[in-house]
């Protein structure tokens, strides 16, 4: 007897329902033309929504699905419990074919849960390899994603972009600093970027200065970071941040946090706390050209890439 | 006595939130549908840049809560602690965007519509 439950709630409990003893037959078919469907249940990179179907078998009788799958010879090696739809099918997929089946059995599914199912399953993206400076980094394993030039002055390189050769800056990976929990909420990603705490909740460039920024562009905050003191150019002993901007509507920076072989980069975004990663699982360092900037990671609506820019202290007023 | 809510859209990096408040209707509808939630467990809210959910601050008497929705997950602090509690179609955010409307700019709603179907 199998009973299937949809994985797609947090909370609440899963639609379930039994197959009949044609659909267990239909099932084990499905299932012995690709194996590979089938996959272990706790999976940790399965996100909130969506996750497939589970498939439990209750009890063993003499239906199909028990005489194929036990005895001494089973046609088909699988567990009592099992997932499927997590691993993709090439062939007809059997989580597709038991949603149908759903429909006989459960009254049917709410038309929210079906538009849920209908985007597939949600994973999690791995958090590949280390996630602050203090890990070790396996120099071989390196993503190849092209960060900037992988040498100085290389030829065609713009005059600013030369964070890794400033040969004086400062560094501090201090994101526990700023997520302190009492302290977490209070500063935004100017702040971080500024390596200034001063809780106020949304700092804005130029704002220091006298010269707020007029408009969300990159132009404009380019000008209201001058007005607070950052430059253009390498500065001896100094900050070293990127801004990037959605176009209308916010800004975000990135802070240079260690120095070479590595060139770790650290951001905040709003209010939650700051990290080294960005959002699609990929930690912000490289090693030689090849790795992760800001230049080249995940940043969603932030499309606009200001620049970099520098200042001549180990903290810079956000405010 | 009606709830007093403030709703934040936490969807900013550096600009300040969108803000508004709830009307007395508003907040009573909100607070209901609140109360009525199945208990989930607790979960860790995601930093990502873009839309983060929604931040709820609502007094009524001498009581402050502060509730965090996102994604379906629905995170509540009172002075006695924090218990989660499960939104899974997603309906207590639709409801926060609704109110929201009259205050956000359309691309805005637009994404958030998009992230809360």
């Amino acid at each position: 007897m199998l009973e299937v439950e949809l994985d797609i709630f947090s909370g609440v409990p899963n639609p379930t329902w039994r197959l009949s003893r044609s659909d267990e037959g239909a099932l084990f078919e499905l299932l012995r033309a690709e194996p590979k469907q089938i996959s272990k249940v706790p999976d940790g990179r399965l996100g909130l929504g969506y996750r497939g179907l589970i498939v439990r078998q209750m009890k063993t009788d003499d239906g199909p699905w028990s005489k194929a799958t036990s005895g001494t010879r089973p046609r088909l090696q699988v567990a009592d419990t099992f997932r499927v739809g997590a691993a993709p099918a090439t062939k007809e997929s059997a989580a597709a074919w038991l949603l149908k089946t759903a429909d006989r059995q459960v009254r049917g599914l709410p038309d929210a849960v079906r538009e849920v199912v209908s985007r597939g399953v949600v994973s999690i993206p791995r958090l590949r390899g280390p996630q602050d400076p203090t890990a070790t980094i396996d120099r071989t394993r390196v993503e190849k994603a092209e960060v900037a030039a992988d040498v100085p002055y290389k030829p065609g390189v713009e005059e600013h972009e030369t964070w890794w050769a400033c040969g004086s800056n400062y560094f501090s990976a201090n994101a526990a600093f700023f997520n302190d929990p009492a302290h977490v909420g209070l500063n935004n990603c100017y702040c971080f970027a500024s390596n200034y705490r001063p809780d106020i909740r949304y700092a804005r460039p130029g704002v220091h200065g006298g010269r707020p920024a007029a408009a969300l562009t990159c132009a404009s905050c380019i000008d209201g970071l001058r007005a607070d003191g950052w430059q253009d150019g390498c500065q001896p002993n100094g900050l070293t941040i990127v801004m990037v901007m959605w176009p209308g509507h916010d800004y975000h920076f990135y802070r240079l946090v260690t120095g070479g072989p590595y060139w770790w980069w650290g951001h905040k975004p709003g209010g939650t706390p700051a990290r080294y990663t960005d959002d699609c699982g990929h930690s912000i360092y490289q090693y030689q050209g090849k790795g992760y900037a800001p230049n080249n990671i995940c940043r969603g609506s932030y499309t606009d890439f200001c620049g970099y820019f520098y200042q001549d202290n180990w903290t810079a007023f956000c405010a | 006595m009606a709830a007093h809510c403030e709703v934040e859209l936490d969807i900013f990096s550096g600009m300040p939130n969108p803000t508004w408040t709830l009307t007395d209707r508003e907040a009573d509808r909100f607070t209901q549908r609140l109360a009525a939630l199945p208990p989930a467990q607790a979960r860790a809210l995601s930093g990502n840049l873009g839309y983060r959910g929604f931040i709820v601050q609502c007094t009524q008497g001498t009581d402050t809560q502060s509730i965090r929705i996102q994604r379906g997950l629905v995170q509540i602090s009172k002075n006695d602690g924090t218990v989660y509690a499960a939104d899974p179609d997603r309906g207590l955010e639709r409801q926060l965007l609704d109110t929201g409307k009259p205050y956000l700019e359309s691309d805005i709603v637009q994404i958030v519509e998009r992230e809360v179907r």
